[in-house]
């Protein structure tokens, strides 16, 4: 009977893993508040990933993804489904983010640099390159000393695999200013992976 | 030899080119050593950012949030059950307490065959109590007293009513 009981509940807990996020968003406005830890599950690592390139700090980037995932809950019912769960997720999480760089008094100004602007991104270079192996190891170190926009951008491109769409909504930015920044970042990288001939390893 | 822009190139790495112009690209390619190398280049960053690692929430993290979900819910509910249940068992209890002192008053001078008569008799009791509020509230200190004070619950009301307007506003803002 037991056995019977394990199996049953293993496979509820299988086929509630394979709801998409609008069903698990149904159950949970339904009353079952259990299955909002789906959601948490599914939406955790990514987030944190790119709450901590964000806020540079590992407590800060808890508390804001905590504090996400509880504003997330308690407007749940509000959730219209016009855009994807991730996209009003990530923007609910972009938009704490903010506010907890703009309360430590951090020049926001200066960190979310407008798209209009270039940036140097070689400047601690010989330091970066003397300690990589290789290409990659290179670049991912690259991303963090990206501008606060255009890591953002990176990020939520590549890791979240958000769309350009998605991303200039989650961001408030236009679809053409989100582009320019995921360019402007992957140009920047470019042209040091250039100066080092790390474009070779590909061969 | 025709210029390659790095538009065309990024275009290119996110599969955004059509066929024709992939086409264009390729022979363009063939003759620009520069924009080659930069392709090259272009082709590590993406393959390497698409190995960004992900970085792992704190363990126990689902469990704490359901926790402080699962508090908040008990005390939304047990919230709204007292004030209703204050509210309304101050009603209830005011209105007993009323009808049980008339009923008890009427039913210890009353014979037990007047009973219809008991009726008016409430009734009366009724109106002497309305008549003694009224009394009360002639008195122009209570008056005024009372009025300050309805003019605080009304301000502070209307404070309270903004700011959960203002705060529902945030969250829809939000979504």
């Amino acid at each position: 009977m037991r056995t019977v009981t394990l199996v049953w509940y293993v496979r509820s807990k299988i086929a509630m893993k394979n709801l998409s996020d609008i069903e698990i968003i149904d159950s949970v406005n339904r009353g079952n508040h259990q299955d909002y830890s789906l959601l948490i599950d599914r939406y955790k690592d990514k987030a944190f990933s790119l709450l901590k390139r964000m806020l540079k700090n590992e407590m800060d980037a808890e508390e804001v993804l905590q504090d996400s995932f509880l504003k997330a809950f308690s407007s749940l019912k509000d959730f219209r489904g016009d855009a994807k769960f991730s996209t009003w997720f990530y923007k609910i999480v972009f938009n704490s983010a903010l506010t907890t760089i703009a309360s430590k008094k951090r020049k926001i100004e200066q960190e979310m640099s407008s798209y209009d602007e270039t940036f140097e991104l070689g400047y601690n270079d010989n330091k970066i390159y003397a300690t990589t192996e290789n290409a990659q190891g290179y670049v991912l170190k690259l991303v963090d000393k990206l501008p606060l926009r255009n890591a953002l951008v990176t990020i939520l491109f590549y890791v979240d695999g958000l769309s350009l769409n998605e991303i200039s909504q989650v961001m408030g930015t236009s679809l053409v200013n989100t582009k320019v920044l995921l360019h402007r970042s992957r140009n920047a990288l470019r042209d040091l992976l250039l100066k080092h001939n790390y474009q070779e390893e590909l061969l | 030899m025709k210029k390659i822009t790095d538009e065309t190139l990024n275009d290119y790495i996110d599969n955004q080119l059509d066929g024709a112009s992939i086409q264009e690209l390729k022979m363009d390619l063939d003759n620009n050593e520069e924009a080659l190398k930069k392709l090259k280049a272009l082709k590590v960053v993406d393959n390497s950012l698409k190995n960004i690692e992900v970085i792992l929430a704190p363990e126990g993290f689902t469990n704490r949030i359901m926790s402080i979900i699962a508090k908040g819910s008990r005390k939304a509910v047990s919230k709204v059950s007292y004030f209703f249940v204050s509210v309304i068992g101050l009603f209830t209890a005011l209105i007993l307490a009323v009808m049980g002192f008339a009923y008890y008053t009427t039913a210890s001078s009353t014979p037990s065959t007047e009973k219809g008569y008991s009726l008016n008799k409430i009734s009366e009791y009724l109106a002497q109590f309305v008549s003694i509020l009224q009394n009360v509230f002639k008195n122009q200190n209570i008056t005024t007293i009372g009025m300050i004070l309805t003019i605080l619950l009304l301000i502070s009301g209307y404070y309270l009513l903004e700011s959960h307007k203002d705060f529902k506003n945030k969250l829809k803002n939000l979504s």
